[in-house]
Formats: structure tokens, C-alpha cells, sequence
């Protein structure tokens, strides 16, 4: 792992004793699980000040066609440069991609078993305001791929209200779990060759789920 | 274009009297059907752009397009805006008793109601309108339970006094000269398509009629 103090994830996150029960909460769970306390101290509030106050969101809106259909509002910065080793994003973004670029995955790894990498230099922000939403759908992808989604939301709110992250049965419909939106948290699963179908219902009052997420394929060793 | 039957002085005078009751009115079959047909086709190529605030007196999200109807231009929505500013303003006008006149930019404006859209309560006092209107070109309604719906409320008790469905060919006109026609329209919670050409006309003279 990498050494500790460059870090962007908690320092417990470099125990073996940690990583072993992630191991399995990993494996009992078939492919899917949330953890708790992810990121170095004050890197969550460095990143949801700037997810708050500087990124330029977009919206985010598809309604036909082979895409599934959404409304949210994302933000999308090339990281390419750090990537190469050329100039740094302004902090805390250079933070940021260095969790997206180095510490995300090889954590992921860690836990997972599989060998997993961001498959495009780019990180994303996403928020879900009132009105926004996006539906079932099950990330299909050229090959096997695991979802990961930072939490950035401080605020909690019922399920009733919308925005959660949801878990769905074959029918797309039935719900089999839900999880909050999170603070510092991150949520790993499996999303390709299984069919794990999920969706973040519509948000019915005024919240903001703040969140980065992407998907990681699997690399050959 | 406006439907030849409610050319006619009987049709004006029910309809006069229901604004002069109400301050509010639904009509039906506003347009030549094959005119709403046509604008509704000639809309749904047209892009829009999301409208958005969450400012805590006036929240809302929609899809907007606006145009500028053009004198010589004879595509059909310039010619509906022409109307709409022309002889559907004089039509409104005569129904409701007001000397009324078009916005001064011109501009007409179609909005979209989609997943997640809404506009919550507000009143459209104290900005110089007079009528507020929605021409609804929605083919089909549905429950409203799921959302779209334009909903007129009491403002002291947050009862809704009357809730229209979206609309086929429908003028939805409402006296907002004053401080009562508190309405909105609850989020949209299915894939549905609530779209209408909208907007205000204005006094014409200072004070209004």
C-alpha cells in the first residue's frame, strides 16, 4: 500500500487486520459492501467544500435511446496530467485524484482479490438535488467492472425522500436494500457480468447528495 | 387559429361571466386541433434548456424554449406566437375585460415538465403581469398522484382549491394582477410529458383595466 503519509485514505485502512475484514464482509456479501471512515482526516471536508462551492456541475440528462434515463448534475475534471506525472490539480482536487488514480484502487484490489484500475483518467463529482434521479439500471460493461461511490453528505434523510442508493431485484423494481447517503464512506460492488441492478430514486424534497463515484475494470497482472 | 366556436357570443359571454365569478378559467379547445397537432410536433424538436432555482421564494425545475415570433416567417410556431400576441391577447382580453399587452421582449416560451420537474407555491404578484396562461399541449392525462398537475391552493390553509390535469388543447388563464392566484405544480414522478406554451400578458395602460 502506499506509504502512509502521501495517503488519502485513513490510516486504519493500511492495517491488515482491517483489510482482512473487509475481506470477507467483501466475500459473505456476494460483491458488495460499504465502508465507513474512508478518507484521510479532513479530506472529506476539504472535497465536499469544493464539490459545494467551486466545481462548475452540469447537468446530467438522458431520456431516450439506449442510456438510462437521469437527471443529476456532474462534474467531470481530466486527470490525465496528474496521471503522467505533469502538473497537479489545485489542491484539494490533486487529493482527490490521487484517491481516484492510486489509493481507490488498490484498495479495491485489496479487498476484492482482482487486480482493478480506473480505466479512464477523469474523476467525477455528482450531485442529486430536488428533481434529480437515476434510474434502474446495472452498469454494463466490457468485461468485469466494481462501482465505487465516495460519500461527500453530511445530511441524512429518510428513504421515503428519495436519493438513496438502491439495490433492485431482476424485476427492477423490488427493492433488496438500500443505503444512505453517506459521509466519508465508500460503497464497493460488483456491477459486471452481474446483473446488479440499482438506481438512486427520485429526490422529492430539497437535499443535496453529494458524492464522486465511477466504475474500475479489472487490469491484467 | 384559435377554434372557430369560440368566435361566437355566446361562447364569450359564458365565458366572461365565469371570469368575472372565478378569476380563473380552463378553456377547451383553444386552438384548430390540427394547429395544437402541429405545434406539438414542431416543439418536441426543439431544444430546451433546464430552468432551475432553489431559492427559498420561488423553487422550480422545468425544461424551457423560447422564441421570438418572427413577422414574415410562416413556420407554424412563429405564426402560433404572432397569434398568441396578436389575436389569442385581444381574444383574452375581451374574455376577461382587461386592456391587455404582450411581454415587451416578445419572446414566447414553451415549457416541459419531465421526471422530477415541479414548481412549487408561488404567486406571480409583483412583477407588472396581469394574466398568467398555459396553452396544454399534453395528449393524454394521467393520475395525480404521479405529479403535473396545475394545482391553485389557499395560501392560509396549503388546501389545494381546484387541480386541473395536464391538458389537450386546453388555455388555462388566471388573474394574477393580485396576490390570490397561489398555485403550483408537484413534482412529476413518472416518465411523462407535460409540455404547454406559457407565459403572462400585461397591462396594457398603467393600473390595468
Amino acid at each position: 500500500m502506499t506509504d502512509l503519509a502521501a495517503s488519502t485514505l485513513h490510516s486504519r485502512l493500511h492495517e491488515e487486520g482491517v483489510l482482512a475484514e473487509l475481506r470477507t464482509a467483501w466475500s459473505s456479501s456476494g460483491g458488495s459492501i460499504r465502508i465507513e471512515e474512508v478518507l484521510a482526516p479532513g479530506l472529506a471536508d476539504a472535497l465536499a467544500q469544493v464539490a459545494l462551492t467551486r466545481l462548475p456541475f452540469m447537468a446530467s440528462h438522458l431520456t431516450t435511446g439506449s442510456h438510462t434515463p437521469c437527471f443529476f448534475w456532474r462534474c467531470v475534471l481530466d486527470v490525465g496530467g496528474q496521471a503522467r506525472g505533469e502538473a497537479r490539480l489545485e489542491p484539494p482536487l490533486d487529493a482527490a485524484a490521487d484517491f481516484v488514480l492510486r489509493d481507490l484502487p488498490r484498495l479495491a484490489t485489496a479487498i476484492t482479490g482482482r487486480s482493478l484500475a480506473c480505466p479512464e483518467p477523469v474523476m467525477g463529482f455528482n450531485r442529486f438535488r430536488k428533481g434529480c434521479y437515476l434510474d434502474p439500471h446495472n452498469d454494463e460493461w466490457d468485461g468485469p467492472a466494481t462501482a465505487w461511490v465516495l460519500g461527500l453528505t453530511r445530511a441524512a434523510w429518510p428513504v421515503e425522500e428519495g436519493g438513496h442508493l438502491t439495490f433492485l431485484d431482476e424485476d427492477r423494481t423490488t427493492v433488496r436494500s438500500s443505503r444512505p447517503p453517506g459521509w466519508d464512506t465508500l460503497d464497493l460492488y460488483d456491477s459486471h457480468p452481474l446483473p446488479r441492478w440499482h438506481a438512486v430514486p427520485l429526490l422529492l424534497t430539497h437535499r443535496d447528495r453529494v458524492t464522486m463515484g465511477g466504475l474500475m475494470a479489472g487490469v491484467s497482472p | 387559429m384559435i377554434d372557430p366556436r369560440l368566435r361566437t357570443q355566446a361562447s364569450r359571454s359564458e365565458l366572461q361571466a365565469a371570469w368575472r365569478a372565478r378569476r380563473s378559467l380552463r378553456i377547451e379547445g383553444f386552438l384548430e386541433d390540427a394547429v395544437a397537432r402541429e405545434a406539438l410536433a414542431q416543439l418536441r424538436t426543439l431544444p430546451y434548456n433546464v430552468a432551475i432555482s432553489d431559492q427559498a421564494e420561488l423553487s422550480f425545475q422545468f425544461w424551457r424554449c423560447a422564441w421570438t415570433p418572427e413577422i414574415a416567417c410562416d413556420h407554424l410556431l412563429c405564426g402560433l406566437g404572432r397569434c398568441l400576441h396578436g389575436e389569442a391577447l385581444a381574444w383574452v382580453a375581451d374574455v376577461t375585460g382587461l386592456a391587455l399587452a404582450p411581454p415587451a421582449d416578445g419572446l414566447v416560451v414553451s415549457t416541459l415538465y419531465e421526471k422530477g420537474s415541479y414548481l412549487e407555491l408561488h404567486n406571480d404578484f409583483g412583477r407588472g403581469r396581469a394574466v398568467a396562461y398555459f396553452l396544454g399541449l399534453c395528449p393524454a392525462p394521467w393520475p395525480a398522484e404521479l405529479g403535473g398537475h396545475l394545482e391553485l391552493v389557499d395560501p392560509a390553509t396549503g388546501a389545494v382549491l381546484e387541480r386541473r390535469p395536464p391538458g389537450w388543447n386546453t388555455l388555462d388563464l388566471l388573474d394574477v394582477r393580485g396576490a390570490g392566484a397561489w398555485h403550483q405544480v408537484p413534482m412529476l414522478r413518472e416518465h411523462l410529458e407535460w409540455r404547454a406554451i406559457s407565459g403572462w400578458f400585461y397591462p396594457a395602460a398603467p393600473g390595468g383595466a
